[in-house]
């Protein structure tokens, strides 16, 4: 086990390199993406600002509040950006749906090292991360908001281990019918996208529970910055980190399900497009 | 009347390829696997769900909702639901120049906006329809929303906007297609940036009603207003019709000839690079 | 290099191996569209058959087969990237599934339709990726380095983009990443796939001389049966997922009965020369075919000498490619 987290070491080393020397060399195409990462998520904490500007807060949150809410979700944005961004490691369907498994089975590294490595982007996906920091950093400010630094890294990284299994979840439909579901990780993405920004307070609690359970939104914005902002209960401390670890061990169960079949019956295309 | 039938004749034969294009396509998706075609649809559904949960929360909180009663807005963010595909129109062709498979559509005996029509029609617009729009208008009134437009004419100017907003969807599609020509790498970041600003300034969304006054007269002024605000605030009875389909009207003659010139002005780097 | 037990060791150990698929099955009809929903049929495909195969340390292994013979399959439970259905299979020693990692340490592969190279990198960035995720020591990747860069000629490509490559180059790029951690045994699922002439020769010299050289082990697959004779000693022929064959080259021949040819000059039409079978005439050149075994090659030269009109006379083998199409029309008529 030593030895697999020290390859995971030096393969984030390797990515790291091969980020910067993209930058380095295709520095036009690279600030492209992170301008165009920027303006994403403009778009996405503008259109849930604007609602909360227009009705002085939204789902009981003040302005300030709703502000950090989308500073929060950006800023986990740009965690999943950062260890994701490459090769399409946070696109795993698409992986999986073209057949090109085959090229990390020919590495001599065990397939969640190259996983977890393999689309770490330190500098090319950074902005997002940077940007929702200061969103955050801003709305604390704007609103006297006092939150720790330390447990907001927690939440961020907890958060983002929810959005990694579940789109990992999802995407392990692509094993079993790759056509169909290469695309299937930007759908749960998509269930990510601008819909972890919106405040849920006041919506039916049944609701509420169904998008911290089985669509879990809400543990990947509102819930954690509630808990941050001091407005949950303690034990909701306990319960965030749970929940990651459940969904990240219902992934694993799942890919390593998934990976089986793929073994067994390996998969019925190739398509060369996107790979590395 | 042998002239007439000259004219059924050449007029099938024009439309023959384009329906066996759909036809293929939509076979193609419909074939594929439940799971994973449902997988796509039930994102779309939990999205829909907690817009119209949010809107009724806001309702019961007493909050002006810019003149739109809730019922209209409920009916808003069904139909934009319901009409995705038409109201954000994406074609296969920044992908297939990406791929390079775009040659494969220079050797068809049709033109290429036919092919890409066709394929967008037979890819998206019918198994959308079939498995997700219509199990959800039907599904509609159980969860307490109407999907009845405002009045009969309403319902009629808004499929007549709808039009103009495809048509409108195209053009936008075949500029943006151009620009992911000159981009080349960089494609991806240009359809990135055009999901996340349609998303913000269509409406499709949050109605513009919702926004602060001076930003949503702004922005149904843009030609993303009249992709998707323009049909649906026709459609629930809060736009003044005639004034919304002039502009639908305006940005699409204004936009299809930029989009044919800059589309035509990078063919010669399309098939090269495709190629 | 090796360690000594290796040598006893089978490089590939290939013992009553199966491969069983499923296929959807698409009808088409509208009204099957929703059957193709919820319970699309399938249909059992078998691609090996009880494939037993033995191949030791250096040798140079062709493996052939009509398309669908189950030569990728092969290939892929070497790698360890699919499952045997039924039976074993071992690679140095090692069960490729079970022991994926230590096994892509020791060998190597390439599919010559897809790329291992970084796509938006220059070859080098590759190379050095490579030497990291296979944690090759500086001198080893230093040494393979310098050998890769002056037999394939990389020197002129190892800082351009991969995206910019021509497809021999990709190829020769992809052939030196793939040697950059010496492995023992390499295989190649058809690498001189859409190569021109020049660029192909220089492949196939290069991998016999590493062979040579090395000793290093290598499987290679192609369509190109002239291309499998210049590199392979041996050459192992899929029928529908069986073995149909194993030998050389002059042994298939003998096998398949396939005769000599004899090339004739003389002006005219075809003379008729005895013991042999007329095939074609070009440019005052007549083709024909003999029975090179026992004494077929003195009657002929006898009843050619008989011949007043013929100028010149070459013999040779018969082409390897007419012996193998001769085959594979022969299993599809016994299948037919």
């Amino acid at each position: 086990m030593a030895d697999e987290w020290r390859a995971l070491w030096r393969l984030y080393r390797v990515y790291a390199r091969m980020d910067l020397l993209w930058f380095l060399r295709d520095l036009r195409y690279c600030l492209l993406q992170m301008a165009a990462d920027l303006v994403s998520a403009a778009a996405c904490v503008s259109g849930i600002f604007l609602l909360a500007a227009r009705f002085d807060g939204l789902g009981g949150m003040s302005r300030p509040e709703v502000l950090f809410l989308l500073g929060y979700a950006t800023l986990v944005d740009g965690v999943y950006m950062l260890l994701f961004a490459n090769n399409n490691a946070g696109q795993i369907s698409r992986v999986i749906g073209r057949g090109q498994l085959d090229h990390c089975m020919l590495q001599p590294v065990p397939l969640w090292v190259q996983l977890l490595a393999c689309g770490f982007a330190p500098v090319s996906g950074c902005s997002l991360l940077l940007c929702g920091a200061g969103v955050t950093a801003w709305a604390a400010a704007w609103g006297g908001l006092r939150v720790n630094a330390l447990l907001l890294a927690l939440c961020a990284l907890c958060s983002c281990a929810v959005i990694v299994s579940v789109v990992y979840l999802i995407s392990c439909l692509a094993f079993y019918a790759p056509v169909a579901a290469e695309e299937i990780a930007m759908e749960a993405r998509g269930l990510f996208g601008e819909m972890k920004g919106y405040p849920l307070g006041g919506l039916p609690v049944a609701f509420q529970a169904l998008l911290c359970t089985l669509a879990p939104v809400a543990l990947t914005g509102w819930a954690p910055v509630r808990l941050l902002l001091g407005q949950a209960a303690p034990i909701g401390w306990l319960m965030l980190p749970l929940s990651a670890a459940t969904a990240i061990v219902l992934m694993c169960c799942a890919f390593r399900k998934g990976l089986r079949y793929y073994a067994t019956c390996g998969c019925s295309r190739y398509s060369g497009f996107g790979h590395r | 009347m042998k002239r007439n039938g000259q004219c059924q004749g050449s007029a099938r034969r024009a439309v023959r390829p384009f329906f066996a294009t759909v036809r293929l396509c939509a076979r193609q998706t419909l074939d594929g696997n439940l799971l994973g075609i449902y997988g796509e649809y039930a994102v779309r559904f939990v999205q829909f769900a907690l817009l119209t949960m949010i809107w009724r929360a806001l309702a019961a909180q007493g909050a002006d909702l810019g003149g739109m009663t809730l019922r209209a807005l409920l009916t808003y963010t069904l139909m934009a639901s319901v009409w995705r595909q038409q109201l954000n129109v994406l074609t296969p062709a920044t992908s297939a120049l990406w791929e390079g498979s775009i040659i494969g559509r220079f050797t068809r005996p049709v033109s290429i906006l036919t092919s890409l029509a066709a394929e967008t029609v037979g890819r998206w617009w019918v198994p959308v329809f079939v498995l997700y729009s219509l199990p959800l208008l039907l599904l509609s009134p159980l969860l307490g929303i109407s999907c009845l437009p405002a009045g009969g004419l309403c319902g009629a100017l808004a499929l007549c906007s709808l039009a103009l907003s495809a048509s409108l969807g195209f053009a936008l599609d075949l500029c943006f297609a151009a620009l992911a020509m000159r981009l080349k790498n960089g494609c991806w970041a240009a359809t990135q940036v055009r999901e996340a600003v349609y998303e913000l300034l269509s409406g499709a969304a949050i109605p513009f009603a919702l926004m602060p006054a001076p930003v949503a007269r702004a922005l149904s002024l843009l030609p993303f207003g009249s992709l998707a605000s323009a049909p649906l605030t026709i459609y629930v009875g809060t736009a003044d019709p005639l004034p919304t389909l002039a502009l639908q009207a305006a940005w699409n003659a204004t936009l299809w000839p930029a989009a044919l010139y800059v589309f035509r002005r990078s063919r010669e780097r399309m098939v090269s690079y495709g190629g | 290099m090796r360690p000594a037990d290796a040598v006893a060791t089978p490089a590939l150990d290939i013992v009553d191996a199966g491969k069983v698929y499923q296929q959807w099955q698409r009808t088409g009809r509208a009204r099957d569209i929703v059957q193709n929903l919820l319970r699309p049929q399938r249909r059992t495909v078998r691609a090996l058959s009880h494939l037993t195969l033995r191949v030791m340390p250096g040798e140079f292994v062709a493996y052939a087969g009509a398309n669908g013979a189950g030569k990728s399959t092969t290939i892929k439970l070497l790698s360890g990237i699919l499952l045997p259905s039924e039976g074993t299979v071992r690679v140095l020693g090692l069960d490729p599934a079970k022991d994926r990692i230590a096994l892509m340490r020791r060998i190597g592969v390439c599919f010559g339709q897809r790329t291992e190279l970084w796509w938006d990198h220059p070859v080098i960035t590759s190379f050095e990726w490579k030497r990291d995720v296979w944690g090759i020591p500086g001198p080893t990747y230093r040494r393979n380095l310098d050998m890769v860069t002056q037999l394939l000629d990389l020197g002129d490509i190892l800082h351009t983009f991969a995206r910019e490559l021509s497809l021999g180059q990709r190829m020769r790029a992809d052939l030196g990443m793939l040697l950059l951690h010496s492995p023992e045994v390499i295989f190649l699922d058809e690498p001189t796939l859409g190569l021109d002439v020049l660029a192909k020769q220089r492949m196939i010299d290069f991998l016999r001389q590493i062979n040579r050289e090395s000793g290093v082990t290598i499987l290679v697959t192609s369509h190109d049966m002239d291309d499998l004779e210049a590199m392979a000693q041996r050459i192992v022929l899929l029928r529908d997922g069986e073995k149909a064959f194993d030998g050389d080259f002059a042994s298939l021949r003998r096998a398949a009965g396939a005769y000599a040819r004899v090339r004739v000059r003389a002006p005219g039409p075809a003379p008729q020369v005895e013991g042999a079978t007329y095939l074609s005439s070009q440019d005052g050149v007549h083709e024909y075919a003999f029975d090179g075994a026992g004494r077929g090659v003195q009657a002929l030269l006898g009843s050619l000498a008989r011949c007043p009109l013929v100028q010149d006379v070459e013999i040779g083998k018969a082409p390897i490619e007419d012996v193998i199409a001769g085959l594979y029309r022969a299993w599809r008529e016994a299948r037919s």
